[in-house]
C-alpha cells in the first residue's frame, strides 16, 4: 500500500515506508511469516532496500513494533496523567494483535517486543503496595495485564455472549463495571470473588479461607 | 453441526481434529488443503467432500473444538476445566486463540457451549446468586484462561519475571485467582 502514486524515495522515506508496513503487518500475521519481498511490497519499494537500509527483515519488523508501541504509549498520555483507563487496549487492537501472534510463534523475544505500560503500571502498583513483596506485585501486575489483554482479543468471542444474558438491558454494561473491578482487584492483589461480586472493598487475598 | 465425540472415528471428524491441531500453532488461513489431509490421514479430495469452503471447515472445527472441550476437560459440563490443564494444554487455547485473530468468531450469532455449561454451574453452585455476578465471573475465568497460554510470556519477559525461575510464584498466584472467582460463584475447581 503506496500512498499517492509515487513510490517513496530517498533515505528516510523508504525506512518510513518499509517501518510504516512492517507496523501494518504485524497485526496481521506471525512475524517469522511476513518476509522481506511482503515487507517491500506493502511499503512500495524495491526488495533490494530492505536489505541495503536495515541489513535484513528482522531489523524492519524490531523497528514495526517499536513503532505500534510508540503509538499506543503516546496514545496512553503516559507522561502527564500517568493514569491509565481500564481495558485502554480495546483503543489499540492493532497491538493487541501485534503481541499476539508474536506471542504465539514463540517470538515474542527475537522481535523485542516491548509493552512501555507494564512498566508504569508495575511502578504505581509498588506505590500502592508499598512493603509487599516485589516479586508478587509484579507477578500480580502480569496476571492483571494477562486479563486486559484477553478482555481484548477475545471482545468479539465475548461480548456477543456477554449481551446475550439480557433479560435487563443494561446487563451488559453492569457486567463490563465487574469486569473493570476484577481488572483492579487483580493488579491490587485483592480478592478477585469479592471484586465480581461487586463489592468495591475486596478483601486481601490472604485473608480468603481455604 | 452437531458432533458427537462418542462417535466412531470417521474421516470428516479425523479432518476437523488435524486442523484443531494444526491451528493451534498457526493461523488458519496458512494451513492448505494438503497439509490438512496429510495431517488427518486421509485422501485430499475429502477436504472439499466434507467442506465447501475454508470458512465452513472452520466454523466446524470451532463447533468441534467446544464440544470435545466440554466433553474431555469438563466431563460432559459437570466440572470446570482443571487449572493444571489450562498452564499446560496449549493446543486447546493456542486453538482458540488464532481463530480469534482470524475474526472466526465474528457472528454473533455463534454458540458458545462452554460458557453457557460453565453459567450452569453457577447456577448450580450459587441458586440464589446475582446473574450479573454469574456472567462477569464466568466471562472473566473464561478471558483468564484464554489469555494466559497466549501472553503469558510476553507479560513475564515485559515485567522482569523469569519463567522457570519464577515459575511456581506465578502459576500459584494465577491458581489463586482462579479458585477465588470459582468459589465466589460455588464452584471448587481441581488443580
Amino acid at each position: 500500500m503506496t500512498t499517492g502514486g509515487s513510490s517513496p524515495r530517498g533515505a528516510d522515506e523508504v525506512r518510513e515506508a518499509l517501518v510504516a508496513a512492517a507496523a501494518r503487518l504485524l497485526g496481521h500475521s506471525a512475524p517469522e511469516r511476513i518476509s522481506g519481498r511482503r515487507l517491500a511490497e506493502e511499503a512500495g519499494v524495491n526488495y533490494g532496500l530492505v536489505h541495503h537500509y536495515f541489513g535484513g527483515k528482522e531489523a524492519v519488523l524490531r523497528e514495526g513494533f517499536g513503532r505500534l508501541t510508540e503509538s499506543y504509549a503516546v496514545g496512553e498520555d503516559l507522561d502527564t496523567s500517568g493514569r491509565v483507563e481500564p481495558f485502554s487496549l480495546l483503543r489499540w487492537p492493532e497491538f493487541v494483535r501485534a503481541v499476539a501472534y508474536a506471542s504465539l510463534s514463540g517470538e515474542a523475544d527475537r522481535t523485542h517486543v516491548t509493552h512501555p505500560t507494564l512498566d508504569v503500571a508495575v511502578e504505581q502498583t509498588l506505590e500502592t503496595r508499598a512493603g509487599e513483596d516485589e516479586t508478587e506485585i509484579r507477578v500480580d501486575v502480569g496476571i492483571a495485564t494477562v486479563f486486559h489483554l484477553a478482555r481484548c482479543l477475545f471482545a468479539t468471542t465475548m461480548d456477543p455472549w456477554i449481551a446475550k444474558g439480557g433479560e435487563a438491558l443494561d446487563l451488559a454494561e453492569e457486567v463490563e463495571e465487574r469486569l473493570v473491578l476484577i481488572l483492579r482487584s487483580l493488579s491490587l492483589g485483592l480478592d478477585p470473588g469479592t471484586a465480581a461480586r461487586g463489592d468495591r472493598e475486596p478483601f486481601r487475598r490472604s485473608s480468603v479461607p481455604g | 453441526m452437531d458432533v458427537d465425540p462418542d462417535e466412531e472415528p470417521s474421516s470428516r471428524t479425523a479432518l476437523l481434529d488435524a486442523a484443531i491441531r494444526l491451528m493451534s500453532d498457526r493461523a488458519p488461513s496458512t494451513v492448505t488443503g494438503r497439509e490438512l489431509a496429510e495431517e488427518a490421514g486421509v485422501n485430499y479430495g475429502l477436504v472439499h467432500y466434507y467442506f465447501e469452503s475454508s470458512g465452513d471447515l472452520l466454523s466446524a472445527a470451532r463447533d468441534r473444538h467446544g464440544s470435545r472441550l466440554l466433553a474431555d476437560l469438563m466431563a460432559g459440563g459437570t466440572r470446570p476445566i482443571p487449572l493444571d490443564q489450562i498452564v499446560s494444554d496449549r493446543e486447546i487455547f493456542g486453538f482458540a486463540a488464532h481463530v480469534a485473530l482470524e475474526g472466526g468468531d465474528d457472528d454473533a450469532d455463534v454458540s458458545r457451549p462452554v460458557f453457557d455449561a460453565m453459567l450452569r454451574l453457577a447456577a448450580e453452585g450459587d441458586p440464589d446468586g446475582d446473574p450479573v455476578h454469574h456472567r462477569a465471573t464466568v466471562a472473566a475465568i473464561v478471558l483468564l484462561q484464554l489469555g494466559w497460554p497466549v501472553f503469558v510470556e510476553h507479560n513475564a519477559t515485559g515485567l522482569g519475571l523469569d519463567l522457570e525461575a519464577d515459575g511456581e510464584v506465578i502459576r500459584e498466584r494465577f491458581f489463586t485467582v482462579l479458585e477465588s472467582l470459582y468459589r465466589s460463584i460455588g464452584v471448587e475447581a481441581e488443580r
